[in-house]
């Protein structure tokens, strides 16, 4: 691994390195065995016969964080679960994912205005992949799994910046790993009401500095015939350019091979 | 060590239970109603009450002790279950901000948590508990007690102005 | 540290716990100690999270204080700013490998307020589905214990069981597992038309594999019968006195079950039997619960044969707002006794509900019993009670 700091952009040998690395890890992920309520019942369901999550690599759930690579949060998080919880987390080796399961995992969920509940995971640890659902079928704890999984693949070892979650407030600053443990108001015995509660914050993923995430900008799929479609588009758009380009002035060559290129 | 269960008929059971209660105490209210015998009683004589119930009528069992809140005082519950049919529920009720009722963890031991979790949420001390600690919320930096009126949690307006 | 009375006491309990400790001799020359250790919230007992606090003389348990509210959701709190028919969600996950019996309590509870009738096939397809969920309930229970104590297929024979009737469940009311399908009134929809016939293929599989799937494979293991035999032994007195209720009470062969002694619903018209055992240890427990898994097979296909038609839901009315005064409702849950206290004061929400959930009570057995026993015996001690996180923390 010292080969790598030697590099400081990718290449042809980071990428191989980088595809066999997340290669290794996504198919091997080693949950926590982190059952909280009733979504646990749920995750043992997909780690069971007929949904098995062990063909995914994902089958091993592990009883000590120290040899876990995911983090399932299936369960409502409550304010005195939450200082473990990030015990816990804290005691994970990187790489390190977390998936929050289930909607009390979320924000809450349909304990929202407990006293005692903590307002979505969240709030107090880094979350990667969110899995609706109360409880979410095994199907959509699989999804989420594979969408994760995806995530992986888009990992980087040596980048611009390497490819970590983060937690960027609203006013853009960057939070430390882990955040100031804020635990919510209603704790304290006088609630406002709903409007005077503070908003959620939200938990951004940033591959590159300053940038949305790919999957804003990034499109995904397309089917052929829109390709093509849109192909033609830009080679249109090129021809004009191309057409500007030679009236106003600039000699060059009439491209004719090149602008249908 | 075997247990004893009741036998017979319910509706004797029951006035046999009202009568054993009538007898030996003064209570504010006692009825048979369908197959339960309700009772009110004042708050000193609960340890008293629930000793003739388990020794003298042998109703073993306390299914559970809840408090409510009527903002002002606590109406305490004890509903005690014979096995074969017959309820017996008892009501007090302690008046002040900080209410203090006898325990009855000597006579039924299974009321230790129960009143553990009702000290834990409204507040109301048992005096002779031989553990009286939280429950639910945390020990240290907790200073309430959640299920008071008092306590207001986000949706508690959400019906106001509605009837 | 610790008392010498404590120690000889401890000692006393149970004849397997002849600690070191006990020999003042031996506890002065080695300088010996107890060790206090905690058994964290986290831990991969699949019971839920509960942290144990244990003091330890070698391997034998001397003091053992359960810590509760890892999982405290406010359940109580926040079905007063719920309506009436919004709560049911909300005891959906209570004991959330009992929904049914806790949404039937509640609703129990709430018809004593208004002192409502159910329409008879709405009372029959509640104890049909209530009778399914303690199926679902038992098998993975035992599933549970096996797994505590090392075994691994009995678990994947559990839930391949509880994935069947969780498929059941989907096709009846549209949901695995909080399924908000006894309302305030009956139930939510009818059965489906090919729905008992399907309950009663599955039901009548059941019952000819279970033999050879759940008692052969555990009954006569030397491991299964070395870790459960004796532990955790309970006698009658102990248990009424702990106010414990269901299976950890019918092992000990106190003779008490609420669909019988208190009967609700359609449980009259019903003929089963109520399983007890003499020895009151874990293996007791674990036969008492073989037994109500084929008892509850017994009342389903009692229940289907014998369905009634007509309407699943009463007519009470487009907005439940109960009279002032309050209703009790008590069902026989996989875990014991679950009863509801709803009080009303006029208005659309309730003023109160207070849910006694056998998990909660039945756990106090831990303080009294573990002391004595050893370290790894506290698993199979969990296995007999039997708890479920979301009822003991609400």
């Amino acid at each position: 691994m010292g080969v790598m700091q030697k590099f400081n952009e990718p290449n042809i040998i980071t990428t191989s390195s980088d595809k066999l690395f997340n290669w290794a890890r996504k198919n091997s992920l080693w949950p926590l065995q982190f059952g909280l309520a009733c979504c646990a019942i749920e995750m043992m369901s997909t780690g069971m016969a007929h949904n098995d999550l062990d063909r995914f690599g994902a089958g091993f759930f592990t009883a000590s964080p120290r040899q876990a690579d995911v983090m399932i949060v299936s369960g409502t998080v409550s304010t005195k679960m939450a200082e473990r919880m990030t015990r816990l987390y804290e005691q994970m080796p990187e790489p390190k994912w977390v998936i929050a399961m289930g909607a009390c995992a979320i924000s809450g969920g349909p304990f929202l205005d407990g006293y005692s509940v903590l307002m979505g995971a969240d709030r107090v640890i880094p979350v990667d992949v969110y899995v609706p659902g109360c409880p979410p079928r095994p199907e959509a704890l699989i999804f989420g799994i594979m969408t994760l999984q995806k995530k992986i693949e888009r990992d980087q070892q040596v980048g611009y910046e390497r490819s970590r979650p983060a937690l960027v407030t609203e006013d853009g600053d960057f939070l430390e790993y882990l955040p100031e443990r804020e635990y919510t108001q209603i704790s304290e015995g006088k609630a406002p009401r709903f409007e005077d509660i503070r908003p959620l914050k939200r938990t951004y993923v940033f591959e590159r500095e300053g940038m949305p995430p790919a999957s804003q900008t990034d499109v995904g799929w397309i089917p052929k015939e829109v390709k093509k479609k849109l192909k033609e588009q830009k080679k249109a758009e090129q021809a004009t350019a191309e057409a500007d380009g030679q009236k106003n002035g600039s000699p060059e060559e009439p491209a004719d091979a090149k602008g249908t290129a | 060590m075997a247990v004893t269960l009741p036998e017979g008929d319910l509706s004797s059971r029951l006035e046999r239970y009202l009568d054993g209660f009538k007898n030996r105490h003064g209570l504010e209210e006692a009825e048979v109603v369908g197959d339960t015998v309700r009772l009110v009683i004042e708050q000193g004589i609960v340890p008293a009450v629930l000793t003739t119930a388990r020794e003298s009528l042998g109703i073993l069992h306390l299914a559970f002790i809840t408090v409510v809140d009527r903002e002002g005082s606590f109406e305490i519950t004890y509903e005690l279950l014979d096995f074969r049919g017959a309820r017996v529920r008892v009501k007090t009720t302690v008046e002040g901000e900080e209410p203090v009722i006898d325990s009855v963890t000597g006579i039924y031991p299974t009321a230790n948590w129960h009143e553990r979790e009702a000290y834990d949420m409204f507040g109301v001390a048992f005096k002779g508990h031989p553990d009286l600690r939280r429950t639910y919320m945390w020990q240290d930096h907790f200073d309430h007690h959640p299920l008071l009126k008092s306590f207001e949690i986000s949706t508690k307006r959400t019906f106001e102005g509605l009837r | 540290m610790l008392s010498e009375e404590r120690v000889t006491e401890s000692a006393a309990l149970s004849g397997r716990a002849s600690g070191r400790l006990a020999n003042p001799d031996v506890r002065d020359e080695f300088g010996l100690e107890t060790l206090d250790m905690n058994m964290g919230p986290q831990h991969p007992a699949m019971h839920g999270l509960l942290r144990l606090i244990l003091e330890l003389d070698g391997e034998t348990v001397v003091r053992c204080d359960p810590v509760m509210g890892y999982l405290h959701r406010c359940q109580e709190k926040i079905a007063e700013n719920r309506m009436y028919p919004a709560v049911i969600p909300m005891t959906d996950r209570l004991d959330y490998f009992a929904n049914m019996h806790n949404e039937h309590g509640y609703c129990l509870a709430v018809e004593d307020l208004l002192e409502a009738e159910i329409p008879p096939r709405a009372e029959a397809i509640r104890v049909l589905m209530c009778e399914l969920m303690r199926l679902a309930s038992h098998i993975p229970s035992i599933g549970f214990l096996m797994l505590e104590l090392g075994a691994f297929t009995p678990i994947l024979y559990a839930f391949r069981e509880r994935e069947r009737i969780q498929s059941i469940f989907e096709a009846v009311t549209g949901a695995r597992m909080m399924f908000h399908y006894i309302r305030i009134g009956g139930v939510k929809a009818d059965l489906p038309e090919d729905i008992p016939q399907k309950i009663w293929d599955y039901v009548e599989s059941l019952e000819s594999h279970f033999q050879r799937d759940f008692v052969d494979l555990i009954e006569g293991n030397e491991i299964f019968i070395a870790r459960t035999r004796g532990v955790g032994k309970i006698s009658q007195e102990k248990a009424v006195e702990m106010g414990l209720t269901g299976p950890p009470l019918r092992c000990t062969g106190v003779d008490f079950d609420i669909r019988r002694d208190y009967p609700y619903s359609w449980y009259p018209n019903v003929e089963f039997d109520v399983i007890t055992d003499t020895e009151g240890d874990v293996e007791a427990s674990y036969r008492v619960r073989i037994g109500e898994c084929l008892q509850s097979v017994r009342i389903i296909k009692q229940v289907l044969e014998n369905l009634p038609e007509g309407e699943v839901m009463a007519d009470l009315g487009r907005r439940i707002r109960p009279p002032e005064g309050e209703g009790f409702g008590r069902v026989e849950g996989p875990r014991g006794e679950f009863s509801v206290h709803v009080v009303s004061d006029g208005s659309d929400t309730p003023y109160r509900v207070h849910y006694r959930d056998p998990s909660f009570v039945n756990m106090q057995l831990l303080q009294e019993i573990i002391p004595g026993h050893y370290l790894p015996d506290i698993m199979p001690i969990m296995g007999l009670i039997d708890p479920v996180s979301g009822g003991w923390d609400k």
